[in-house]
């Protein structure tokens, strides 16, 4: 699929570690919160502002 | 799982040849609000920020993709012409009527026409979002947002809307009780617990808080907050 001609955009998170809380999924329709990344790579963008009127798929990674 | 530094990160995206975008959630809040506990984990989000789906990368069905990227602008904001300027700041300062009446000078060229449909989707989508939590009786979560609004869209026809919930939201008796209940329910969500004895503590506020408001959504909300105290069993 194209991402770009359908105006959603990707972006993989780098976990630090991966907590051992209970899981807590969020509810379809929730709102998103004030969300704060850092270290921005391999993409225009420079907050996660920048991503505003775009649809986004975070994806969560880890590398062992 | 790795506790490596930026450094380790890059060598290993290079080493894959990985060419997607990425950004590191220090501190593991964002992995925190979507309970995430294990990878690959992925999440769908609209142009307006809400969250239409969570759930394993694999399972993504494309119906969501396109409800997703419905009215979503077609290009990302860092590639926007330098024409575009006063939209981006309005955007950014979630100032809507302001990005309205600047994107209504851009010319086609700048891409106005996407740029105005997706501004009024975003509009359309937080009224909507708006209106579904009053409807499902979160109040609280209906309040904060009304408040919120009226401010973005002071100015816009929208405003008035999220004025006349947060007026429906004061003249319903059975609010009041529901939004100090679910300011309780945020207060015990939001303190670490640690200790066993804390953790049954406040699974005993809950329940209280659930017994005195049976059948709203505190009482959801209180059941929730217990399941996921007692590690996620029911």
């Amino acid at each position: 699929m194209n991402l770009r001609s359908t105006g959603l955009a990707a972006l993989a998170l780098a976990l630090s570690a991966l907590f051992a809380e209970p899981a807590r999924a969020q509810a379809p329709g929730s709102k998103l919160p004030q969300v704060e990344l850092e270290g921005f790579a391999q993409t225009g963008a420079k907050t996660f502002d920048d991503f505003l009127g775009r649809a986004v798929l975070i994806e969560f990674f880890a590398y062992w | 799982m790795t506790n490596e530094g930026e450094s380790e990160t890059v060598k290993w995206i290079e080493s894959k040849g990985a060419k997607y975008a990425y950004a590191y959630d220090k501190g593991g809040k964002l992995q925190r609000f979507f309970g995430v506990t294990g990878i690959p984990a992925a999440v769908l989000v609209d142009a307006s920020g809400t969250i239409l789906w969570q759930g394993h990368p694999g399972n993504l069905d494309e119906g969501l993709v396109a409800k997703a990227t419905a009215g979503a602008l077609p290009k990302p904001m860092w590639e926007w012409s330098p024409a575009t300027k006063g939209v981006k700041n309005a955007l950014l300062k979630k100032q809507y009527k302001a990005a309205i009446e600047e994107a209504a000078k851009l010319t086609e060229a700048d891409g106005a026409a996407a740029i105005q449909s997706a501004i009024q989707g975003i509009v359309k989508s937080k009224l909507e979002l708006l209106k579904a939590s009053y409807a499902k009786g979160d109040f609280l979560g209906a309040e904060t947002q009304a408040a919120g609004l009226q401010k973005e869209l002071a100015g816009l026809p929208e405003a008035d809307e999220a004025a006349q919930v947060a007026a429906d939201i004061k003249a319903n008796d059975k609010a009041a009780a529901v939004i100090k209940a679910q300011k309780q329910i945020a207060k015990i969500r939001a303190g670490e617990l640690r200790k066993k004895k804390e953790i049954e503590a406040a699974i005993e506020d809950l329940q209280k808080i659930q017994k005195a408001n049976v059948g709203t959504f505190a009482a959801e909300e209180a059941s929730e907050l217990i399941t996921r105290l007692r590690g996620g069993k029911g």
